[in-house]
């Protein structure tokens, strides 16, 4: 074991090293090992304790005007569910840094056969049990709350659950992935990136679906007769955590299901790691894709850069999993509208607050993701004639494309069902568009800001990991929310002094499209040095 | 003849290790210029430096009348760099990603296809075009790495421990292109740790040790000036760079392997 942590400890060291290697304070620094160490720290304490201040605002905000037990049930649901998509998001992050990066490589040929597991005991320490952070409070507080000791032990077990289960899925993905490249033709490799790609999506929708509209978990499962309200994997938190108990039977069988998928999992989790271990083994770096032959042919420069980093977003499960979280991560709020109260009581206005939580966490996954996405290749830029200024514009209209492609839809759907005029739809998108642009174009600047002069590698380390990225979420919520706060504090005013009102939500759109400027002064304040432009 | 690259005491620290230490050094235009030195010598940072990818700490560095800090995207016009470790986007095969390079290089589409299709051929790497760069070898990407550095008819060729892992054949190859191109006015500067390479290829050496320019001239020079008589440049090598002679240490070494533990 002491064996197996030590390698899974420097798989860690050797990630962050990857990132931060050439970045300017990095190579001032006298212990540079010890400081590693000490940023992998902090880094994991940062995260755990995001975790867990979130899970208490969660249960905070539903306590506030009274609660039922059922209730704070479902919300501990919740906080599972999003347990669950954080482990899964971690196995793929640490699966693609570890075969991208070959970290494995050097201990290949050493004839241990407990190397098969250090990716599992990799990911458990310094991943999966940041989970605990999330579902520990939320445990305790229902625990204060009911008084019943079950919820703690049942707790803990499906906690472990969550986070097994998160990490088999991550790691299926992530194997299919590389087994399906392999394999396949082109074509059928795009179609089943497709499918790979709407699986993904689909099923992390149908569980947001499931809890959030309203009524159908607390009624569905109950509805379920017998054992199988405890079988319904997931679904049976809010019964086999949280109201967990009550007489002898029915806590032998929600021990027997809980044990059940434990050791399911637990199994599931040793063999995939094992399996995916042999994998990156054989096949090192990326596999052949039998592609057909295709045309040399050069293009505009911009056109390159383009489609050089939509292949880069699309070719990696990684990636992939980013371009979903924003959307999971917001969809409730929309599906909240389909509340019938919710739906009368909403202005256009309030609709656009809701959406602009979208803009705020696709502006944020979706810089980082577009700039980690260079890995080593990033190099090449950095060999090539490109400007910051240049690589950071196409990297933002390339994301640009995949939000519009999420937005518009999201927000026709809004407008649609509480009942407003179809003319909100272009009006609310254009002003999240607007919106999107400025704080991709201002974190894009600012992040590109943070590489070193000589950093030929680009990962999520080199942006300070998970507090690098809620970093980059605050300033860009700060960055969305302030005309919304300006305008609506100068319509109060207007209000007072004049009895003057004006429709809010043009002037939102006015304020976020005027935001497009932010790009056009970045770019004139890297043009009065030739030197700083480049890379 | 007039110099393409002038480097007068460029130093570099990389924290407390000194990569550089006041390195002189003059490159002719339309020469092949080698640089060897041992391993940690400082090649790869002088040339880095050269190529605008490495910024110095001190003195003064010219490529064709630019400096790297001060003009790095017209120097990155000029020059093409092969970087000892191929540098590629992974998920990208072959065509794409020099259509990429291309692309971004504003070079003619038809004159590009024909230049990628001739480099393709010549290096064999036709079987390979429509394979990610990640699942080629080494010796095939670094080819690749080659051919995306010559695409757009450099002034200045920088290649560091470029043939190491290329086949035989596209090594003789590349060599070859390399006379040629600076027969044509090119200017190549060149570093390597096989003697044999710098011996026929370059017009002109340098000696690189522990970050100083220990000796420059053509082969005959160098081994006038620091060999005895029926010395090689691989003597006068070993002799300039290493703190003791090599002798029977591979002897001494197998001989403690087979001894008891």
């Amino acid at each position: 074991m002491n064996y197996t942590y030590k390698i899974a400890r420097q798989i860690m060291i050797e990630q962050k090293y990857q990132a931060i290697k050439n970045f300017g304070y990095f190579i001032k620094k006298q212990k540079k090992i010890r400081s590693l160490q000490r940023m992998i720290l902090t880094n994991y304490w940062v995260g755990s304790v995001s975790f867990a201040f979130i899970s208490i605002i969660l249960v905070l905000a539903r306590l506030t005007g009274g609660y039922s037990l059922i209730a704070m049930a479902n919300i501990g649901l919740v906080i599972f569910v999003y347990g669950f998509l954080v482990s899964l998001y971690n196995s793929l992050f640490l699966f693609q840094g570890i075969s991208r990066n070959n970290l494995l490589e050097p201990i290949w040929q050493l004839p241990a056969e407990r190397n098969r597991n250090i990716y599992l005991v990799c990911f458990l320490i310094f991943y999966g049990s940041s989970v605990a952070f999330m579902t520990g409070p939320d445990l305790i507080i229902f625990y204060i709350l009911s008084g019943n000791y079950a919820s703690l032990f049942f707790g803990l077990v499906w906690t472990l659950i969550v986070i097994l289960s998160g990490f088999c899925l991550g790691t299926l993905i992530s194997m299919i992935s590389l087994l399906q490249q392999r394999r396949r033709g082109r074509l059928e490799a795009a179609i089943s990136r497709g499918v790979k790609f709407g699986g993904i999506a689909l099923s992390l929708l149908l569980f947001e679906v499931v809890i959030y509209i309203p009524e159908t978990v607390p009624t569905f499962i109950p509805e379920l007769s017998g054992v199988w309200r405890y079988a319904v994997f997931m679904l049976n938190i809010p019964y086999s955590v949280f109201l967990a108990g009550g007489n002898a039977a029915s806590l032998a069988e929600n021990i027997l299901f809980s044990a059940i998928f434990f050791l399911v999992f637990f199994y599931l989790s040793v063999r995939l790691g094992q399996k995916s271990m042999s994998l990156i083994e054989r096949y090192p770096e990326r596999i052949p894709l039998n592609y057909s032959t295709q045309r040399r042919k050069t293009s505009s420069p911009g056109l390159a850069m383009l489609t050089k980093d939509l292949r880069l977003i699309f070719r990696d499960p990684q990636n992939v999993s980013l371009v979903v979280i924003p959307v999971i991560i917001t969809l409730p709020l929309i599906l909240s509208l389909f509340n019938p109260v919710a739906a009368r009581t909403v202005t256009p206005e309030g609709i656009f607050v809701l959406l602009l939580s979208l803009a705020a966490f696709s502006a944020s996954f979706y810089t980082i993701m577009a700039l980690n996405s260079e890995s080593t290749g990033f190099s090449v830029i950095r060999m090539l004639p490109i400007t910051r200024y240049g690589f950071v514009t196409w990297k933002s209209i390339s994301i640009l494309m995949i939000f519009m492609f999420i937005v518009v839809p999201s927000v026709a759907i809004a407008v649609l069902i509480t009942g407003f005029s179809p003319l909100y739809i272009p009006l609310i998108s254009a002003a999240l568009i607007g919106g999107f642009v400025a704080a991709s174009a201002f974190n894009g600047h600012r992040l590109v800001g943070k590489i070193g002069r000589e950093t030929d590698n680009i990962n999520m380390e080199s942006f300070g990991g998970n507090l690098g990225l809620l970093k980059v979420f605050a300033t860009t919520l700060l960055l969305l929310l302030l005309p919304v706060v300006a305008i609506d504090l100068l319509q109060t005013y207007s209000i007072i002094a004049f009895s003057g009102y004006y429709e809010p939500i043009s002037l939102y759109a006015l304020a976020y499209l005027g935001m497009i400027l932010i790009p056009y002064y970045l770019r004139r304040e890297e043009n009065e040095s030739a030197a700083a432009s480049a890379f | 003849m007039e110099n393409a690259v002038r480097v007068e005491g460029v130093s570099k620290s990389y924290g407390s290790t000194i990569a550089l230490s006041s390195v002189w050094l003059e490159i002719q235009k339309g020469t092949i210029h080698g640089i060897i030195g041992p391993n940690g010598s400082g090649k790869t940072t002088l040339m880095r430096i050269l190529s605008s990818l490495t910024q110095r700490d001190a003195g003064k560095v010219s490529v064709l009348g630019l400096d790297p800090s001060v003009s790095p995207l017209q120097i990155k016009r000029i020059i093409g760099y092969v970087p000892e470790n191929p540098a590629l986007y992974q998920s990208m095969t072959t065509t794409e990603y020099l259509n990429f390079v291309g692309s971004v290089r504003g070079i003619d589409s038809a004159h590009h296809d024909s230049l990628t299709k001739a480099f393709v051929k010549s290096l064999e790497l036709e079987e390979y075009v429509d394979e990610p760069i990640g699942s080629l070898s080494f010796g095939s990407k670094q080819k690749v790495s080659i051919i995306s550095a010559l695409l757009h008819d450099p002034q200045v060729i920088i290649l560091d421990e470029a043939l190491k892992g290329v086949d035989p054949r596209s090594s003789r190859v590349i060599r070859d292109l390399l006379k040629a191109l600076s027969r044509n006015g090119k200017t190549v500067l060149f570093s390597t740790h096989v003697i044999e390479t710098v011996d026929t290829l370059c017009d002109r050496l340098s000696i690189l040790y522990r970050g100083r320019i220990i000796d420059t001239g053509n082969a005959a020079e160098l081994i006038e000036r620091n060999g005895k008589g029926g010395s090689t440049l691989e003597d006068v090598f070993l002799n300039t760079t290493s703190e003791a002679p090599v002798g029977n240490i591979g002897d001494d070494l197998a001989g403690m392997m087979g001894s008891e533990r």
